[in-house]
């Protein structure tokens, strides 16, 4: 009887995992595979090079630029998205602001409903020097703003695509936040508050703990999501002026169907695998996700 | 009863209503037009080259931009084509056919050409007592004296790179002689050594060092610009040249109705309509005139037949990594970095090319 059982239950499995390794799996190991060649979309070439393309990676001057870009993106993420959207969704939260709540959370919430392209548009011509507001509008404000030229200079410009980024999605996170709020117990705090605990305590005490897979969740999407980021760089400045804003992402891009080099572009496509899949891994690890309850 | 034959094709504009008429006059033929954005038209065709589903007919830019699929065999010889039917040989601009033809033979036909040309706004030369320059050095002083008057003498934007491409690409062609360039944009030998490019960039950092491209250019986009310089509010906008051309795919099915329609969109009678209809001007012997086209462009195209050769768009013409090198750096150039540096980092990408299809 529990032979069948272990028997169906393989069946049940099967056409998923199947899926899985065919249009997941396979792929990666496909690429890994194809890292090691030299070859193009166009060229009829296919010839082994070892760990050329890893070598010529790691002496790759833009790559080590758009690997820092993507942790700028990841360290604003993570301060944005993680950090102060727990604020938000905590005040959001308390007594005083139930009221107008749902007001606020809307307000937030509608920039991530947008997509990226139209965000990315928008926000180019917001800063534009020549046609936009925001220069003027400092001008109001008293600062000198004549220069400022935010997506045209190569030191501000990967800031000022990763600000862009942190006002669509903080949204997102302040929405997940809240729905994992809702979810505690009110005697907990109750309880705290007859012993005596001030916010604070209760925030460190009560909120972070409990929420504390939500965080996880947030943390592994938006940490991977700056790995992976790609739209936002491509609608604003496609990794301008010269290569200042590009990511591992756009640059793989460019290197595979531009450059028409997609054995590098297979070793470029690896490496943020192989990031992601790290720092998956130790964010599992580090919270002990299966070690609940 | 005979089978419908399709013949599909992929371009990033054109083409649609006249698939109608060819249809009516093959009725056994059927085409299927896709249309791609100009952007993405040059990745969308090496995805498909390299899962084998080249489109029967397929728009190419003339230079490596085409070079690259007849290299690799990808494209249709069309020379015994053109040998059964000189006159279709004949018909188009020797200078615009000769930038499709790769090792002696011919691979594409073009349908429609560009010619890079500088416009000026009358009312701002009137406005500021300005001659029409005719040589370089008059043409400074033009900027020079539009720049004392607070008026920005050149319409320029570089949110997207190429248009840096449009300089670089005639300033090469001034200071290069064409033997060596050949060369250099052939990804087999590129080598960028000749002092001329280093000048090319120079000349064209200077422009942008005394302020005749206006400001924050690399933030600025090109439409923007020229919508601004339509509307009155700059100077003027460079406006080299190129081909638009179409290749049959070396993997098409059915090559000579391919070629009929090939034939049928560079006709006399099609090429008059489409410059017409669309303004963009088709690559045809007497094909542009005051009838069917701007005044402007009439003007500019009596000259067009007696050209040679035709420095091809710059972007287009050498490999994908010696072009987005080109205009990445020569967008740090606009931030800063010297000529020298620039044409450094162009030579490094050559070469590195140049190994690579060794």
């Amino acid at each position: 009887m529990r032979k069948k059982n272990q028997r169906t239950v393989e069946l049940y499995l099967f056409p998923a995992l199947f899926i899985v390794i065919i249009v997941l799996y396979l792929p990666i190991f496909i690429n890994l595979y194809e890292s090691f060649f030299s070859w193009g979309a166009m060229s009829t070439k296919h010839e082994f090079v070892g760990f050329a393309n890893y070598i010529k990676m790691f002496k790759d001057e833009v790559f080590y630029v758009a690997l820092k870009n993507n942790m700028i993106f990841m360290v604003t993420s993570v301060i944005f998205q993680i950090g102060i959207s727990l604020i938000i969704a905590n005040v959001l939260e308390c007594k005083f602001m139930r009221r107008s709540q749902n007001f606020f959370r809307s307000i937030y919430f509608i920039p991530s409903l947008l997509m990226v392209t139209v965000v990315g548009i928008a926000f180019k011509m917001i800063v534009s020097p020549s046609i936009g507001v925001l220069n003027p509008l400092l001008e109001l404000a008293g600062a000198d703003a004549s220069k400022m030229d935010l997506l045209g200079n190569a030191g501000g410009a990967t800031y000022a695509i990763a600000a862009m980024s942190q006002w669509q999605y903080i949204g997102y996170t302040v929405i997940l936040f809240i729905v994992a709020l809702q979810n505690i117990p009110g005697e907990l705090y109750e309880a705290a508050d007859i012993d005596g605990a001030n916010a604070v305590k209760k925030f460190f005490y009560i909120t972070v703990p409990e929420i504390k897979d939500t965080i996880l969740i947030n943390t592994i999407i938006t940490v991977t999501g700056s790995v992976r980021e790609y739209d936002e760089v491509f609608v604003t400045t496609n990794g301008g002026p010269g290569y200042a804003t590009e990511t591992l992402a756009t640059y793989l891009y460019k290197a595979g169907f531009r450059n028409d080099q997609m054995g590098y572009a297979s070793a470029l496509a690896f490496f943020i695998f192989i990031v992601t899949f790290i720092i998956g891994l130790a964010q599992m690890k580090g919270y002990r996700l299966d070690d609940q309850q | 009863m005979m089978m419908a034959m399709t013949v599909s094709l992929i371009a990033w504009c054109g083409g649609k209503e006249k698939e109608a008429d060819f249809e009516d006059a093959h009725p056994d033929v059927d085409i299927e037009y896709e249309n791609t954005s100009v952007q993405a038209i040059k990745e969308k065709l090496s995805v498909l080259a390299a899962g084998g589903d080249l489109p029967d007919i397929f728009f190419a830019w003339g230079g490596e931009c085409l070079n690259r699929f007849s290299r690799a065999g990808r494209t249709l010889d069309l020379t015994p084509y053109m040998e059964d039917d000189p006159e279709w040989r004949d018909s188009f601009l020797p200078s615009f056919l000769s930038s499709s033809v790769y090792d002696g033979k011919n691979y594409a036909v073009p349908y429609r050409s560009s010619v890079l040309y500088m416009l000026y706004s009358k009312q701002v030369f009137a406005d500021n007592n300005l001659d029409v320059p005719e040589t370089w050095d008059e043409f400074i002083d033009v900027c020079e004296r539009l720049k004392a008057n607070e008026v920005a003498p050149i319409a320029f934007g570089n949110s997207d790179k190429w248009y840096t491409m449009w300089y670089v690409g005639q300033f090469n062609a001034n200071y290069v002689d064409a033997g060596t360039r050949t060369s250099d944009y052939n990804p087999e030998s590129g080598a960028f050594t000749d002092p001329g490019y280093t000048k090319a960039v120079q000349t064209f950092l200077d422009l942008n060092d005394k302020g005749y491209l206006g400001t924050n250019v690399n933030s600025q986009d090109y439409y923007q610009v020229r919508e601004e310089f339509a509307s009155g509010d700059e100077t003027s906008s460079i406006v080299t040249g190129g081909s638009e051309n179409y290749a049959v795919s070396a993997e098409c099915k059915h090559p000579d109705e391919a070629v009929a329609f090939l034939k049928f969109m560079t006709s006399k009678e099609q090429a008059l309509k489409q410059t017409k209809e669309t303004g963009l001007p088709n690559a045809l012997i007497g094909g542009i005139t005051e009838d069917n086209s701007d005044p402007v462009i009439a003007a500019a195209y009596e000259t067009a037949e007696d050209y040679t050769a035709i420095a091809e768009w710059l972007d287009q013409c050498v490999d994908g990594n010696v072009a987005n090198t080109y205009m990445a750096s020569l967008q740090e150039g606009l931030d800063g970095k010297t000529a020298e540096d620039i044409i450094a980092d162009v030579q490094k990408a050559a070469k590195e090319v140049a190994e690579a299809n060794k």
